[in-house]
């Protein structure tokens, strides 16, 4: 019922796709790690994917920003256009690409700094060098991640002395202060505990309004619970990822079309 | 008729296990105990030979330096007269040497080490020129002299016996501590840091410079004390450099001669007269000691600023 609502407040007509995949099969040196997948990534909305372990999920997310590459010999065919243009093109700067595609880990990584500097970290990396507009900057992005109310009186602290919790929206924050149009998040609460968990799903929807966020998450329930649409995964016979079915989620967990989909979400296998 | 359960059949396997695989070995927990503490003892029996045999060269030497040990020891000039003789021009030797050492052995230390760790590819090449490194620190210093001599003096045509050659030939013998802890250090920097920096659009120096670097520190700093406690006690490399053993003036610049303390210290201790071996040379010794303790002071603060924003 609350979704419902949320979805009333928001613009109802068709939303427009941000990013376009189409026909991407990625590489690990010669290891085919991802066939054919297409996909279009919707502006403004919470994509899961979801699927057993070690069917891509995460290399297909780190396809976005390219993240991939610094990870030894990679190779990609196909396509991912973000607003038309192809990621892959060889005049697009990855570094630049990620600049606009923040991501957060599994395992909260803020830097062994001062919460301030965590979260300043990229705008003062891009040249911003004003003191006050750094603060500005820093106390927004500490609000949109729900965490300013913990942290406003020690800015100075280091960050590591927050909890696990604290510490990944802390790193949501420093990721949301450069501005990104997409968040990637890669099992984002598997880390946490159950109540840290629920705030980072209600951080999520909020963030939604402003960004495009797509999640990878092996937590059934927690892709029913927050994403607009989901895709399923799975690993061909060949080990290599393959999208099996992708719509709105609530035609996926009550009426999924491939019986594949279907033994996955009832919890046949997996 | 009993049926046989899962239940069942663990209570009889454990049983099995009990009367047959265990039943002839007894108790062997007070043994083990025993045999814990000799070893205990042992480590703290080691601990103590080294402690014991440093405090007792420290009490011989300080005990023989007390009252030789004054300012008129730290600022003359060495002198045939155990009385008059003073450390002064070795003192401001050494340090000018060594601060050069720092100098140089940093940044080509650093820079060294972060090329092998961050950009060059993992390959045989590689491999090797770390091996070679890290044999280069085990080489005999005398060797390091020979080189000295060979390239800066022969080669180069510079002076023999002057500060920026003898800085040279140091850097050189200490270069490949600085490589190998600094690498160490840069390598101990967890990937997931790298990564929260590249996820957030830096390019590959501003996070070895933002990130990396600073937690290295460090790590760093531990092998620079190492290095420059190495360096201020070289004596062979700049003795074949054809450094003074002994020098009556302190050197004023780059191009001056120069002597070392660990030199005089050397020279000193072969005069016959009681005042130079059991007065001047333990006091020359002190006040190396307290040069290297100030030293590695320093290094262990800028470590410690360093790794206290990790808390």
């Amino acid at each position: 019922m609350e979704k419902e609502n949320i979805e009333e407040e928001r613009d109802v007509s068709e939303p427009a796709t941000i990013l376009d995949v189409s026909k991407l099969n990625f590489y690990y040196g010669d290891f085919r790690a991802l066939t054919d997948i297409s996909i279009k990534i919707l502006r403004n909305r919470i994509t899961a994917i979801i699927g057993p372990s070690g069917c891509g999920k995460s290399t297909f997310l780190r396809c976005f920003n390219r993240m991939n590459e610094l990870m030894g010999e990679t190779r990609v065919e196909g396509e991912i256009l973000l607003k038309g243009k192809n990621i892959y093109d060889s005049d697009i700067d990855p570094v630049r690409l990620r600049r606009n595609t923040g991501m957060v880990f599994q395992q909260p990584n803020p830097f062994p700094k001062s919460i301030l500097d965590n979260v300043v970290y990229g705008p003062k990396m891009y040249g911003l060098r004003n003191k006050q507009k750094l603060t500005d900057i820093a106390v927004e992005s500490l609000k949109r991640a729900a965490i300013w109310d913990e942290v406003k009186d020690r800015l100075h602290v280091s960050a590591l002395s927050l909890s696990g919790g604290q510490q990944q929206r802390l790193c949501i924050a420093r990721a949301i202060a450069v501005e990104p149009e997409i968040i990637l998040m890669d099992e984002p609460a598997s880390a946490l505990d159950p109540v840290a968990t629920i705030k980072i799903e209600d951080l999520m929807r909020t963030l939604a309004e402003n960004y495009t966020i797509i999640i990878v998450t092996h937590n059934m329930q927690q892709a029913a619970r927050v994403s607009d649409y989901t895709a399923f995964f799975m690993m061909d016979e060949n080990r290599s990822g393959m999208l099996v079915e992708y719509g709105k989620t609530d035609d996926i967990f009550t009426n999924p079309e491939d019986k594949r989909t279907e033994d996955y979400i009832t919890g046949r296998f997996g | 008729m009993i049926t046989r359960g899962s239940g069942a059949r663990r209570k009889k396997h454990s049983e099995i296990i009990k009367n047959t695989v265990l039943a002839g070995i007894g108790d062997n927990i007070q043994s083990e105990k025993i045999k814990g503490r000799i070893f205990t003892g042992f480590c703290v029996i080691a601990t103590f030979f080294g402690i014991v045999s440093l405090a007792s060269l420290l009490v011989y030497v300080f005990y023989d330096a007390a009252g030789w040990l004054d300012l008129q020891f730290l600022t003359s000039a060495p002198s045939r007269f155990a009385e008059k003789a003073g450390v002064y021009p070795m003192l401001i030797g050494s340090i000018f040497v060594v601060s050069l050492v720092a100098v140089f052995s940093l940044p080509l230390g650093v820079g060294a080490a972060i090329y092998l760790e961050e950009y060059a590819k993992d390959n045989f090449v590689r491999r090797l020129i770390e091996m070679n490194i890290s044999n280069l620190a085990g080489v005999p210093s005398i060797v390091y002299g020979l080189l000295g001599l060979g390239l800066f003096v022969a080669l180069l045509d510079m002076s023999h016996g002057i500060i920026i050659v003898g800085a040279f030939t140091l850097t050189l013998r200490v270069l490949p501590i600085v490589i190998v802890s600094s690498q160490e250090a840069v390598r101990a920097v967890p990937v997931s840091h790298r990564y929260g920096s590249l996820g957030l659009g830096s390019t590959k120096w501003q996070m070895i410079r933002s990130v990396v670097l600073p937690e290295a520190v460090p790590g760093i700093m531990t092998g620079m004390i190492l290095a420059l406690s190495n360096a201020m006690g070289e004596t062979a490399p700049l003795i074949m450099i054809g450094a003074a053993t002994s020098i009556f003036t302190a050197p004023r610049g780059l191009f001056s001669s120069f002597s070392a303390m660990p030199l005089q210290i050397f020279a000193w201790s072969d005069f016959p007269q009681e005042g130079f071996r059991h007065g001047v040379t333990p006091a020359a010794i002190v006040v190396l000691l307290v040069v290297l303790l100030i030293m590695n002071g320093i290094a262990i603060y800028i470590r410690q600023r360093y790794s206290n924003k990790k808390r």
